[in-house]
């Protein structure tokens, strides 16, 4: 269990050079960027593919994580490539490895 | 996001349904093999969203390799419309009439706005422009703006500047208006006489160019010579001025006004009403109906354009303010006769004894042959000089 956690917290190497640097962490590394409109709508840019679509909540694979997004009627409004843009009203967002 | 649906529109795109247990995969799959979806929702096993028509052909494969149904729901956009309605001749001959149509009315001028006119009215400058050519209807290629510019700037001696611009349908008439010199002598240039227009004696007499022999206390007759233009020098040379005086002298004056004893006057009746009309270009469409169109009346109009978001457009709302009157035959006795007489007798006096100043007025009246007739003798001193001109042959 104390294995996994210190995986987690293990920074990567452009991580710590953006860190030493004090420059933005995507500078070294690409990482997705999520765009929240209030809690109506997300636009998510690097996404890599949808694991679950549901009514109340929906999972996507972005990089090595997954994002859920947990509300009601949710809806994927538009799909395109690496862009996924989801409408509805959003309760709660969640990152997971 | 009009442009993203438009151009959806032009591709033609579908509605369609998917049924089955791995919607993700099939989703996933669409996206990497760079397929657009929108407007997707999704319960259970089922997913209804929109591609486009090219790309959902391309969507077989993927639905093939993760066992879902796929099925178009509705279809939409030109391809389909075109589609549809290919053997309907008469709706693309309705919109070729319409395109052809509006080719053909963009060709005429239907509006004319005039901009930067204080002093000239702009009904001054379409009046003369419409003498010229340019007016509601006009056909643009026959106008010709710089004619049409020089022609009004030789006219209208008030403007310094006109630019007559025909964009679309409109037409826009710029001005720049001059400032004119004060008049300080008319016609300088003329050679005058200063003449008597009335018989009288010479009260005051103040003469600012011209040779004048009379005095004040002379007698004139009306046509004489009372101040003259020809002026002669100490050394007999002579010279032609523009006589200018001030002759004030006394003069008899008379006034006479008849009023037949039986006239046609006009009775307003007291009724009144706002009549509407649609005004499209030149034609009045009213929109009323009226029953009674023997009745005559004064009427007023003002026209209310319709200006959509600052839009000129040829339509507008012609508003008639009717006054109804009769007509009657209005017999008169003596007295109101000479009443009426009076009436006009001041009316006149202020028109043509205006700045005379009046000394003594005797009045008779007399009635023949149903007219009476009201005579005023004035004694009154009042301006005399006219200017003659002198014609000289150069």
């Amino acid at each position: 269990m104390r294995k996994r956690e210190r995986k987690m917290n293990k920074q990567t190497s452009p991580e710590k050079l953006a860190k030493i640097l004090d420059v933005p962490q995507n500078m070294f590394e690409s990482y997705s960027q999520i765009v929240l409109s209030g809690n109506r709508e997300a636009i998510l840019d690097g996404c890599q593919g949808v694991i679950e679509y549901e009514d109340n909540f929906i999972k996507l694979k972005i990089g090595k994580q997954m994002v859920k997004f947990t509300g009601q009627n949710l809806q994927i409004k538009c799909m395109t490539g690496e862009n996924v843009i989801i409408d509805g009203v959003i309760l709660l967002v969640e990152f997971a490895e | 996001m009009f442009i993203v649906r438009f151009l959806r529109f032009i591709n033609g795109y579908v509605r369609f349904r998917v049924t089955g247990v791995f919607i993700e995969r099939f989703l996933n799959l669409a996206s990497r093999g760079g397929i657009n979806l929108w407007n997707g929702s999704k319960t259970q096993t089922e997913y209804v969203g929109y591609t486009l028509m090219k790309h959902y052909k391309q969507l077989r494969p993927f639905a093939k390799k993760t066992g879902v149904y796929m099925q178009i729901e509705e279809r939409f956009g030109w391809p389909f419309w075109r589609k549809k309605y290919r053997r309907r001749v008469g709706l693309a001959v309705g919109v070729g009439l319409f395109l052809g149509i509006l080719a053909f009315l963009g060709n005429f001028v239907w509006t004319i706005e005039v901009v930067g006119n204080e002093i000239v009215s702009s009904d001054e400058i379409l009046d003369y422009l419409q003498e010229q050519g340019l007016k509601v209807g006009s056909f643009k290629s026959s106008l010709d703006p710089r004619e049409l510019e020089r022609k009004t700037l030789l006219e209208i001696k008030e403007l310094s500047w006109i630019a007559v611009n025909i964009t679309g349908s409109t037409a826009t008439v710029e001005v720049n208006e001059r400032i004119l010199p004060p008049d300080m002598y008319l016609d300088n240039d003329k050679a005058c006489n200063i003449i008597a227009r009335y018989t009288g004696q010479i009260r005051s007499m103040d003469v600012y160019d011209g040779q004048s022999d009379l005095q004040v206390g002379d007698t004139v007759l009306a046509g004489d010579l009372i101040v003259s233009g020809i002026v002669e020098d100490g050394k007999g040379q002579t010279r032609f001025v523009h006589a200018r005086a001030d002759v004030k002298a006394y003069t008899s004056y008379e006034i006479e006004i008849e009023v037949p004893l039986q006239q046609i006057k006009r009775i307003p009746t007291g009724e009144t009403s706002l009549k509407k009309y649609l005004k499209v270009l030149t034609w009045k469409i009213p929109l009323f109906w009226e029953s009674d169109q023997e009745k005559s009346y004064d009427a007023q109009q003002r026209t209310v354009s319709f200006v959509p978001f600052g839009l000129s457009t040829p339509f507008g709302i012609l508003e008639e303010n009717r006054v109804y009157y009769t007509q009657k035959t209005v017999e008169y006795n003596e007295v109101q006769a000479k009443e009426e007489a009076l009436q006009q007798l001041q009316e006149q006096e202020k028109v043509q004894l205006g700045e005379a100043e009046i000394l003594k007025k005797e009045l008779s009246g007399s009635l023949d042959k149903e007219i009476y007739r009201l005579k005023a003798s004035y004694t009154c001193i009042m301006e005399i000089g006219r200017e003659q001109e002198i014609l000289l042959d150069r």
